[in-house]
């Protein structure tokens, strides 16, 4: 938000109450969503809010949703081909095509930035892409998704983990804890499969880059500094 | 539908138990179809909504941690939160679908009414607390899902403007959900 120079802090008390209510946006949006990876208290804290508001939900009418959502949504999640076939399977098989696509994406936005944009043979919004930049530049690294294997491409193209120290990337849902993607490897391009619980908040799910003792979290949950937050957004 | 039938249901999803789901589903969905409808205010949108809810719920069923709130409060968030990522990205593309017909509502059911009705009494009566401009405005930011820009938008107001207006209001909820 450019008019609002300030970022938010962990010890603003009604951060929690603005993340939950979804009252920001944009690089304010992030930087809170950072705090609820890095912070547990602030975390429990957007928690708590999200549960007071939900009250507030209570009095809303149920409103009975057709029946054809729900055969749709049996489609997406558990694939009944004769039904809802427009749509599309959720999560098909592995596709070679698309597999190439990300990759070719991968390269063209690693190493040539002002490429024009990909052809549109490879298929429309088949990738999600998140660029992950530390906030003094220090780090940077672009994430593809294709979203028909679920695969991640993670190409480092500055910084690193220090010595005697891993990168662990992480995906955090919109509600809920951090979920580990992978640990990065010393150096080179990385691969990863999407965590399955993940798979619903694709795309548009947060990424973050953290800090972790060599070959990752011990916890199960970020425990050192987040280098970097990055969105997956459709190509 | 008590809060434990909910809770086990959640816990038997968790394991990949489809009656499971299917039981979940038919407990809950229509609340959170309308909580989607809220939100949207467009029928195609919310039964979209209504579906990334559920399958997100159909992942994550694990995360839920018994005991602690209310299983209807986090369902109701996933839902709440899954539409407003919904409009927002409608809004960011532009893509304004006709509005659909609205529904016949049947009411909200005894059990919701039921399930923490205590929880519910205390963040309504702080919110009662508020001068009513402020109270309306943090509700409709929780059920249409608008955020400060948009609030901005709507009143015509500088961004920080509205932001410092409903902070304040944040904050007196804050104080009277402390004491």
């Amino acid at each position: 938000m450019s008019d609002r120079p300030d970022i938010p802090e962990a010890d603003d008390p009604l951060l929690a109450a603005e993340l939950a209510l979804r009252l920001l946006e944009g690089e304010e949006a992030q930087a809170a969503a950072r705090l609820r990876v890095t912070d547990a208290a602030f975390d429990a804290e957007v928690s708590a809010w999200e549960a007071r508001f939900a009250e507030l939900a209570l009095d809303i009418d149920e409103v009975m949703p057709p029946a054809a959502a729900k055969a749709g949504l049996d489609a997406r999640l558990f694939g009944h081909p004769e039904k809802e076939q427009s749509r599309g399977s959720f999560w098909p098989g592995f596709g070679v095509a698309s597999f190439v696509s990300a990759l070719a994406l991968a390269a063209v936005l690693v190493f040539d930035p002002f490429a024009p944009p990909a052809p549109r043979q490879f298929g429309p919004a088949n990738v999600a892409v998140a660029e992950l930049v530390a906030e003094d530049a220090s780090f940077q690294l672009t994430a593809v998704l294709d979203h028909d294997t679920g695969t991640m491409y993670l190409t480092q193209s500055q910084g690193g983990a220090a010595p005697g120290r891993s990168l662990q990337m992480w995906g955090l849902p919109a509600d809920g804890d951090p979920v580990s993607i992978g640990v990065l490897p010393a150096s080179g391009p990385a691969e990863f499969q999407a965590p399955r619980v993940l798979v619903p908040e694709l795309p548009g799910l947060i990424v973050a880059i953290s800090d972790e003792p060599e070959g990752g979290s011990p916890t199960g949950q970020p425990t050192g500094a987040v280098l970097a937050v990055g969105e997956l957004i459709e190509f | 539908m008590e809060r434990t039938d909910i809770e086990e249901m959640l816990a038997r999803v968790a394991m990949g138990d489809r009656a499971a789901f299917d039981g979940l589903y038919k407990a809950t969905s229509a609340k959170l179809f309308g909580v989607a409808l809220r939100v949207l205010n467009n029928q195609s949108a919310a039964e979209d909504a209504l579906q990334d809810t559920f399958i997100k719920i159909w992942h994550s069923a694990d995360r839920y941690a018994a005991g602690g709130h209310s299983p209807m409060s986090w369902l109701i968030t996933i839902a709440r939160n899954t539409a407003i990522d919904r409009l927002r990205r409608r809004r960011d593309t532009s893509d304004i679908e006709s509005h659909g017909e609205t529904l016949a509502a049947s009411g909200p059911s005894p059990e919701a009414q039921a399930i923490h009705a205590s929880e519910t009494a205390r963040i309504i009566a702080c919110m009662d607390e508020l001068p009513d401009d402020r109270r309306d405005a943090i509700s409709q930011v929780y059920l249409r899902g608008a955020s400060y820009a948009d609030c901005a938008q709507r009143f015509d107001k500088p961004l920080n403007t509205i932001r410092t207006w409903l902070r304040r209001g944040l904050e007196s909820l804050r104080e009277c959900l402390a004491r």
